[in-house]
């Protein structure tokens, strides 16, 4: 890790020494020429001698405005305006021998002429009431730069290496384009990496009340931020998208396509893609956030994924519409109608070799397998979605979807298993084939009313049904031979004809209007009541007819042990009630909020279960008491900070299921042959965890800092857990059992902190992770205590020198060790460590140079494994839609696909095929046009 | 049956009157916000008095109320919910706290010398429906539980806070006038009301409505129906020298009115640019849903919603004008016929850098105006000003000696120069 910060620093050291001296600095105050008063949010702006904007400030409350890093022997412009006064404009020039300059500039008002003010400037930024309005125009910037490389030129506003968009440290949850989701995409990079800067007329930032938090009291200070992209009158409709085509070496190919257009009532997204280079081409919804105009910090990490096993062709395309009933720039009302449908499929070839050290008594056993895979499967999914949303009041939703799934794999496996004197103990060739086709499908409705006008009729419904149908036939050999104990051995030639059927329907409710209708008016000294009603109906068909190949009569005969047919049906019913309670103080200076909440519900249960085997006849009845509480406290300094906390205590159970009880035992899988438990008892989950967020709230600070800090503690009382036998003949036999207690820990750490440095920026993110979890299992009847914890550090660092150099270096230091108390077993540690590097040169405009570097140690492997990606950009035609990528995949042509598990029963290595060294060349078009041509308005 | 009818015959009497006639006397002023003239306070006000609050006990906000009355200067702390006791030479005498009876809406009654509390009753949550038949029922023994009234009787040697019955008038929402009169306004719109009449301004007596103004459908006004009940607008009566005159505007209306005794008239028409003006379609066609409304207020931040404050006097108009998002206060010359943006008069070294227009008038009383200043303003004018000697009135300048930013507010009054 050192060595990389290193490195990293000296790139970013190294990118700084080529750029100009910046060492200018220009601070100062605006006054009223006439009182001597200073001015507040007056518009400091300083541009290059050509009109190019090199920074802005707004003057502070006591009209003050400090600029830092200023070139020397440049001449510039100082342009201040405010409304009402004369715009004040200046040459001036800082040198090496007088770089730094105080300035009291007194604005004269317009006393003259009140209706003649002409405003000459173009003001970047201004705050316009309590809505800071973004001017893309006062930007000079190129034609074809993007929402995204616009904002990323705002003080205050910080673009996250994972996409979040934060003001002055605090998240902005909602980016509209025109008051909606662009082209009804929750994905804000469709509209930021899409959008022209020269089609928006304008970025409008203001709080509005958080739509999440309506159904409670007394929270008149949860706000939160939105941004909305106010296109320009002419360039409400228009269209973009991406065309690709990519050959290499090794018959490597990728394709895609994408296209939206739209308008101000509807838009349509298309979007394909094709390949064998194990890049996922994923859902229309990824295709289109996947294949953004972006040219600046391209996605580089959207490539061939060598991680991924096998060699995988996958293909998918689809399409998403959506209709708006009626025009309104209006992210709180809605009437749209929205479908999709999409069509994926893959074929993945795996071969594997996987080596298993696994704990036993007294001795640990060597497994050594190799398999491969062939799996080709299809999808069909259709959806449509219909929205009416009024004000965040009153939301109605009504959605369904369905899917057609069919595939077909083939299998072989063979396992050998040494002890540790390596000497053979038994093996187990598996062959396979199977065929499956499912059809599911699911109708969802949630209707919602938050009115405060009819405290009666507030409420939240959410109700859904779902359907599943599938077939599935499998055919399996299976040859399983012991050399302790011949006389276990076995031979299997099974077929499965497996038929199933699912029905469920859910209903939840939750009533706000309860204290209304018990207590009338009365305020019940603040406490919110509400209802809260679940119904959940489950039905589940099973049929299974399986047959063995009875070689001595040449024919499949039916399996009567395990051929069977199963209806399962459940019903629940929770009724429950909850109790709120806000306590709020605020002032100029500062709020503070708490909000405790008590939910105490009965979770009632009635299983019937009928089965062709007598014993799985059962009928069960549960009730468990599954109450519920939390604490949010949150504090926050005006213009300071903002720190909140949560607290969370719940209690639910669990029972064990049909098939724990009375399990169909099928030995055809050797290794792990499981028993029923018929003694089994219900498990209780006590669960407790906390959140606690920091978010800095400084406007003009140097650092934008935000941290956070959660845990969990999970103490489970008899909880399931496997008893395991290892068979002298080398077979496994798994029981379920109730464990001792078990207690779960984990705590989740992080920071974020950002600095711009003028139109450069460094980013830090960090993110802790500790988890400990002591649970205890059986192994060969030695009951075994296992204490496993794991810790990760991921620390994510990236520099940006304007738009010109990119540097990401992030690194993940994971270590797990597993300590098992048990006699004779074996305790296990693992530690590892990826780091990845990322660098993009922009060369030029048009000429851009990418490259990553990951390497994996881990202290299983005897050798690091380096990968490493390097790529070349060239963007040409008028408005860059053509782009010509060469990339080049494993450099170093040292990968391998490796990867180390590690888990109670002890650690295990598996080597797959996987991509190796390919080069490939990439041709895009990106077609583009929005609104009228020659109608940019600039 | 006969309220209907005599209000029908307002109407046919509001369109029988030409419409030259009923706005002759209006006159138009033009006011364009974004260009609205600067201008050194010393042109409008005259400094008189500052008076630091002398209370070392006690920490004062400065985001308080004040109150002039015939013996006291009193604070109201609205954060703190504490209200502060003063001699007219700003000597701290008592205080009382609020916390434990809600918000309340402070009147001071000068005829009887009598604070009055009138505070929602916090054991009730009432929505706007409800607010609706309870005003519409405000002699009503069961609706009297909603509402609670204290009161602290000013010519009584020791102050003391009372509970006091319920008074009619708050439960109606109706705020006094003058005299025996009191006002009211509700532009709430129930679809359900069986009286589709409904007037924006009431002239009350003795509980009962003696005259009213300003018809409108009750049940499906268009621009009422959301923007009204969401955002708090009604009808607010500003008052002048003579009791009986007070001015007056409607919401989303920018005509103001000259008010005396039960006879009404348009004075000014205050003619904005057109960015500014409420589209005529909007007018007409109102708003389909609170979200309509919500988003025509977020995308129109500049928007003219109404107009208030309104303060009369010689030579000047200070109005105070409400923008969907903003909200900004003006003073018309009537001599120069030019506006002036408070926020743009300012105060020179002359007068400490006091800037006492920015949010409106300050509290009238015998001439003069009063403000209240935060310590921080005037201590930082001292600090950058010590070398230039400035004359400082000798117990501002004991004060200023010893401040610091965190001292407690100070008390200015001024005059309005003519």
């Amino acid at each position: 890790m050192l060595r990389c910060l290193l490195i990293f620093l000296m790139l970013c050291g190294a990118a700084s020494a080529n750029c100009q001296v910046l060492n200018g600095k220009l601070s100062g105050v605006v006054t009223d020429s006439v009182s001597n008063t200073t001015l507040e949010l007056a518009t400091i702006s300083i541009f290059a001698k050509d009109s190019l904007l090199i920074n802005y400030q707004l003057s502070d409350k006591n009209g003050r405005f400090n600029f830092t890093r200023l070139p020397l022997n440049r001449e510039m412009i100082l342009d201040i305006s405010y409304v009402g006064y004369k715009s004040y404009k200046k040459l001036f020039r800082l040198d090496s021998i007088s770089s730094t300059r105080n300035v009291r500039i007194a604005l004269s008002t317009n006393l003259g002429d009140t209706n003649a003010v002409v405003i000459k400037s173009i003001v970047p930024i201004r705050m316009n009431g309590d809505t800071l309005e973004i001017n893309p125009a006062a930007f000079k910037m190129e034609k074809t730069a993007v929402a995204e490389e616009l904002l990323n030129q705002v003080p205050g506003i910080t673009i996250w290496a994972d996409g979040t968009i934060t003001v002055n440290g605090r998240p902005v949850p909602k980016i509209l384009v025109d008051g909606k989701p662009f082209l009804n995409q929750n994905d804000p990079a469709v509209a930021t990496q899409n959008l022209p800067k020269n089609a928006i007329e304008k970025i409008q930032l203001y709080q509005e009340i958080d739509r999440t938090k309506e159904q409670r009291d007394n929270t008149e200070q949860d706000s939160t931020y939105t941004m909305n992209i106010k296109l320009k009158e002419n360039k409400k409709a228009g269209y973009f998208g991406k065309g690709s085509a990519g050959f290499g070496t090794d018959e490597r190919f990728e394709s895609d396509v994408s296209f939206q257009v739209y308008n101000k009532r509807n838009s349509l997204g298309i979007g394909a893609g094709i390949n064998n280079i194990n890049k996922s081409t994923g859902s229309i919804q990824q295709m289109l956030s996947n294949n953004t105009f972006r040219k600046v910090n391209p996605n580089v990490f959207n490539v061939s994924n060598f991680g991924r096993s096998g060699i995988i062709k996958s293909f998918s395309a689809g399409a998403v519409y959506t209709h708006d009933f009626v025009y309104s720039v209006n992210g709180n009302r809605t009437n749209s109608i929205s479908s999709n449908y999409n069509h994926s499929g893959n074929n993945n070839y795996v071969s594997a070799k996987m080596l298993q050290e696994r704990t036993t008594k007294d001795l640990t056993q060597f497994i050594e397998s190799s398999n491969f895979n062939n799996y080709e499967g299809w999808l069909h999914s259709a959806g449509i979605s219909y929205n009416k949303a009024n004000g965040g009041a009153r939301n109605f939703n009504l959605s369904a979807n369905s899917n057609f799934n069919n595939g077909k794999s083939f299998s072989n496996s063979f396992t050998s298993v040494k002890d540790s004197s390596k000497a053979l103990r038994n093996t187990n060739e598996v062959g396979s084939a199977s065929s499956n086709d499912s059809r599911s499908g699911n109708i969802n409705l949630n209707l919602s009313n938050f009115s405060n006008t009819q405290p009666l009729a507030r409420f939240n419904l959410t109700a859904a049904a779902n359907f599943n149908n599938s077939n599935s036939e499998r055919n399996t050999l299976s040859i399983f031979d012991s050399y302790t104990n011949p006389n276990a051995d076995t031979s299997y030639n099974r077929k499965y004809n497996t038929d199933q059927e699912s029905v469920s329907v859910d209903f939840n409710l939750n009533y706000f209007g309860l204290r209304r209708l018990i207590f009338r008016r009365f305020a019940l000294f603040g406490t919110e009541l509400n209802l809260l009603q679940a119904f959940n109906y489950n039905q589940n068909k099973n049929s299974a007819l399986v047959n063995d190949y009875d070689s001595a009569a040449q024919k499949f005969i039916v399996n009567s042990q395990l051929t069977n047919s199963n209806k399962l049906q459940t019903l629940r019913y929770t009724p429950g009630i909850a109790f709120q309670k806000s306590f709020y103080k605020y002032n100029s200076r500062f709020n503070r909020n708490v909000f405790l909440s008590l939910r105490l519900t009965q979770s009632i249960s009635k299983e019937m279960n009928s089965s062709t085997f007598v014993i799985r006849n059962v009928d069960r009845s549960f009730s468990f008491f599954t109450p519920g509480a939390s604490i949010n406290y949150s504090y926050g300094k005006r213009d300071i900070f903002l720190a909140n906390l949560n607290l969370n205590l719940t209690r639910n159970y669990s029972y064990p299921s049909v098939d724990q009880l009375y399990t169909i035992t099928d030995s055809i899988n050797l290794y792990a042959i499981r028993f029923g438990n018929p003694n089994l008892k219900n498990t209780r989950n006590d669960n407790m965890s906390f959140n606690l967020s920091f978010n800095k709230r400084k406007p003009n600070a140097k650092y934008d800092i935000g941290g956070s800090f959660n845990g969990s503690k999970n103490y489970r009382t008899n909880p399931f857990a496997d008893s395991v036998i290892n068979d002298i003949s080398g077979k496994r036999l798994l029981y379920t059992i109730n464990a001792d207690n078990g207690v779960y820990y984990n705590l989740n750490y992080g920071v974020n902190i950002s600095r711009k440095i003028r139109k450069n920026s460094i980013q830090l993110q960090y993110n802790g992770n500790y988890g400990n979890n002591r649970s205890s299992n059986y192994i060969d009847a030695i009951e075994s205590n296992n204490n496993n914890r794991n810790l990760a550090h991921t620390i994510n660092l990236q520099y940006s020198l304007k738009t010109k150099l990119i540097l990401s270096l992030s690194e993940v230091i994971s270590k797990f060790s597993s300590n098992q108390s048990g006699i004779g077993l074996t305790s296990y540690k693992v530690n590892n460590t990826t780091a990845q590097f990322g660098a993009t040169y922009n060369y030029s405009k048009n000429v851009s140079f990418n490259t990553t570097i990951s390497t994996t140690d881990n202290s299983n492997l005897t050798e690091n494994i380096i990968l490493w990606h390097a790529f070349g950009t060239y963007r040409f035609l008028k408005g860059k839609e053509g782009e010509l990528k060469f990339s080049a995949f494993d450099l170093l042509k040292k990968f391998q696909n490796i990867n180390v598990n590690t888990n109670i029963d002890g650690t295990s290595t598996s080597i797959t095929n996987g991509l190796q060294q390919y080069f490939l060349v990439t041709f895009a078009y990106y077609p583009r046009k929005f609104g009228k041509r020659g109608s940019d308005g600039e | 049956m006969r309220i209907f009818f005599r209000n029908r015959l307002f109407l046919w009497f509001c369109f029988l009157v030409p419409a030259h006639q009923l706005f002759a006397q209006t006159q138009k002023i033009y006011l364009n916000p974004a260009t609205a003239g600067a201008a050194p306070q010393s042109k409008f006000v005259e400094i008189t008095r500052i008076t630091p609050i002398d209370a070392p006990n006690e920490k004062i906000n400065t985001n308080t109320s004040l109150f002039i009355t015939s013996k006291y200067w009193i604070l109201y702390d609205y954060f703190e919910k504490k209200i502060y006791f003063f001699t007219k030479e700003a000597k701290f005498i008592q205080k009382f706290e609020l916390k434990k009876y809600g918000d309340p809406v402070i009147v001071y009654d000068g005829k009887n010398e009598i604070l009055k509390f009138n505070i929602k009753n916090k054991n009730y949550i009432l929505t706007n429906n409800d607010l609706v038949n309870i005003r519409a029922n405000a002699d009503k023994k069961a609706n009297q539980k909603y509402f609670k009234n204290y009161e602290i009787d000013l010519k009584q040697a020791q102050l003391q806070l009372k509970n006091t019955p319920t008074d009619p008038y708050f439960i109606a929402n109706a705020r006094w006038y003058y005299n025996d009169y009191y006002y009211r306004s509700d532009l709430a719109i129930d679809p359900n009301t069986k009286d589709t009449l409904g007037y924006e301004l009431e002239l009350l007596q003795n509980n009962k409505v003696v005259r009213s103004f300003f018809p409108f459908n009750k049940t499906s006004n268009p621009i009422f129906r959301y923007a009204a009940i969401n955002s708090g607008a009604q009808i607010y009566l500003y008052g002048s020298d003579t009791a009986s005159i007070a001015y007056t505007a409607r919401p989303f209306n920018s005509i103001i009115y000259k008010l005396d005794k039960d006879s009404i008239q348009p004075v000014y028409e205050v003619i904005l640019p057109a960015e500014n003006a409420i589209p005529r379609s909007v007018l007409s066609n109102g708003f389909k849903s609170k979200a309509a409304w919500e988003n025509f207020q977020n995308s129109n931040g500049n928007i003219f919603f109404s107009i208030n404050s309104i303060r009369n006097i010689q030579n000047y108009l200070f109005l105070g004008i409400r923008f969907m998002r903003n909200y900004d206060h003006f003073l018309y010359d009537k001599k120069e016929s030019k506006f002036y943006k408070n926020k743009m008069i300012k105060a020179d070294s002359s007068q400490y850098n006091i800037q006492l227009l920015q949010s409106g008038l300050g509290q009238y009383n015998n001439g003069s105006y009063y403000t209240i200043v935060p310590a921080s303003a005037l201590v930082d004018f001292y600090t950058k000003n010590k070398e230039n000697n400035v004359a400082y009135p000798p117990a501002l300048e004991q004060f200023l000696k010893s401040a610091t930013k965190n001292s407690n507010p100070v008390i200015v009054e001024y005059k309005l120069k003519n």
